[in-house]
């Protein structure tokens, strides 16, 4: 107990920023723009409605279950689920909670390592003369190292992967308040800073060809076609984008809420992170990215673009466009540091959950626990890394990033809502709240967050979940690879229902007084 | 953009714009006038 209580926030202004900073990530510059270019402003209605009605439900549920554990010491959310459903399988269903964040960040932190390559390949101009897609898209393979070999390797980019995966080791190894908090506290505003230099620069973009800015955030905001709204691509795309940019379904939220003492206000708190993660998402990140394609490239091409994903937009079109604009290394330069901020705001985060499963619950020292989890995620990030072009990343990011936390998202509602309980709930949400919330809130979290997420369970099982298991469409030369990182998968899986198991038979505190019902009423 | 399109994002843009305004405003002045009365000697 002592141990978790010798950490914790120093400020409350390094808990925003942190908790901001672990939602605002390469999704908010890039996947935000791709997802909302096609649909136009229309996207930005089922964007708003499942922001109300099942991104801030939830973080609020977040805030709440994590501070709710941490007064149990529990930092992650076995323990935490533990302690909201005394049931025999409610901690392995927290399982996904430490889980989901570190096979997230066991890719994002090599995808984060390009931002900062390529920073430094545009300061020193290493692409410069390579001015259409398809040749910068030749530029990304060859970062990547793939070039039909066996593995994709090149020594650069394994070099900012390293320097990369050094820093997150350095950041989170020295806990919330001297390594997490200080970067949060300094890199976030300077990410606001460089957001809202390229925001201006863009904005200020002189006419190319007829085609203005005006155009540009067009593309973004104009309504076109209502009935849109009819279909149901656009509003899955819209919730999803809600879980990607709040991070929520992660466990990161619960593990940073555990630091915060039984009194602490997470109503306003959460709030102000989540204001701050869409300032940064709907503001700046839909200023930069796709007006200035537009303005550059044009409509049509600026949407062909959009649908070939997050990468080729970040990696391939803006540095043709930074290269055509004047000033443009520099401002290249900036907006590959601010990829990387974001990037690096949010993988700190996601390595936590299992480094603080390891000390709270299997009593590892901070040192033992720093050296398990770089070991073990170093060479979990090798295949990544040797095999990224037979799709080790999609099929990590479709169980771990899509489908598992959309099944965690459900898990923690209906347990929260329906299990503790919605009055417990909304009671020991407002526990030293700063902010009350509106009641219609209550019924939101009872029922419609809910209902909300165990429906989109149910439509990912119907929609893809087969094909994705038995590998319908995927190259059979890439499968035994796909294997590969589905073993990864359940192999971590396998340990941390170990561990849990192993805790939960060895810990002291499972069988002290605190694990009964009069201990909650004391805290 | 139509001067529809403009009032559509400057309407959003302010709503964002205004709950950060609402949520800093609020937890400067509480730190700012709280910092002596919590008990914790807490200031987060």
């Amino acid at each position: 107990m002592l141990k978790r209580r010798a950490d914790g926030w120093a400020t409350r202004f390094g808990l925003i920023m942190a908790m901001a900073g672990n939602a605002v990530g390469l999704g908010n510059f890039l996947r935000f723009p791709g997802k909302a270019a096609p649909f136009g402003g229309a996207f930005m209605v089922p964007y708003f409605i499942a922001l109300a009605l099942v991104g801030i439900p939830l973080m609020w549920m977040e805030w709440t279950i994590g501070r709710h554990g941490g007064s149990y010491d529990h930092g992650s959310a076995p323990g935490m689920f533990h302690r909201l459903w005394p049931n025999r399988i409610s901690k392995y269903l927290g399982i996904f909670g430490v889980l989901l964040p570190a096979m997230v960040g066991v890719y994002y932190v090599y995808i984060e390592s390009w931002s900062l390559g390529y920073a430094w390949q545009t300061a020193t101009g290493a692409y410069w003369g390579q001015t259409s897609n398809e040749e910068m898209g030749e530029v990304f393979t060859n970062y990547l190292g793939i070039d039909g070999g066996f593995f994709s390797f090149s020594p650069q980019a394994y070099i900012f992967f390293l320097i990369t995966f050094a820093v997150n080791i350095f950041v989170f190894s020295r806990g919330i308040e001297r390594g997490i908090e200080i970067v949060a506290r300094y890199c976030m505003p300077t990410l606001l800073v460089l957001g809202g230099i390229l925001a201006v620069r863009v904005l200020t973009l002189p006419p190319v060809e007829g085609r203005t800015i005006s155009d540009g955030l067009a593309q973004i905001w104009r309504i076109d076609d209502w009935t849109v709204l009819l279909k149901s691509d656009v509003w899955i795309a819209a919730s999803g984008q809600i879980f990607f940019t709040l991070s929520v379904g992660l466990g990161m939220i619960h593990t940073y809420a555990s630091y915060l003492k039984k009194k602490e206000d997470i109503t306003l708190s959460g709030l102000a992170s989540c204001g701050t993660n869409e300032f940064v998402e709907v503001i700046l990140g839909s200023t930069i990215a796709i007006p200035a394609a537009v303005v550059f490239f044009g409509v049509t091409q600026t949407q062909i673009i959009a649908e070939q994903g997050t990468f080729a937009l970040g990696f391939f079109a803006l540095p043709v466009i930074f290269q055509q604009m004047p000033g443009g290394q520099f401002f290249g330069t900036l907006w590959f540091v601010l990829l990387f901020l974001a990037g690096l705001t949010s993988s700190m985060a996601m390595f936590t959950p299992l480094l603080v499963f390891l000390e709270d619950e299997l009593q590892l020292t901070r040192r033992q626990g720093v050296f398990c989890v770089g070991v073990g995620i170093f060479v979990l990030m090798q295949p990544i890394i040797l095999f990224m072009h037979h799709g080790l990343v999609d099929e990590l990011d479709y169980w771990m990033g899509e489908f598992g936390l959309v099944l965690f998202v459900a898990i923690e509602t209906v347990l929260f809502a329906w299990i503790y309980g919605m009055d417990k709930g909304w009671k020991e949400m407002h526990l030293g709240a700063e902010l009350q919330v509106p009641r219609i809130f209550y019924y939101i979290m009872k029922y419609v967050t809910p209902v909300f997420t165990v429906s989109l369970v149910v439509w990912w099982f119907y929609d893809s979940f087969i094909d994705q298991v038995f590998m319908r469409g995927v190259d059979p030369a890439s499968q035994p690879y796909l294997w590969l990182a589905r073993l990864m998968m359940l192999g971590m899986a396998a340990f941390l229902i170990f561990g849990v198991w192993y805790a939960w038979k060895t810990h002291p505190k499972f069988f002290d007084s605190a694990d009964t019902p009069e201990e909650e009423e004391v805290l | 953009m139509t001067p529809l399109t403009w009032i559509y994002m400057g309407i959003v843009w302010a709503a964002i714009i205004a709950l950060n305004v609402f949520c800093f405003s609020r937890i400067f002045m509480k730190k700012r006038n709280g910092n002596s009365s919590d008990p914790d000697g807490n200031n987060v």
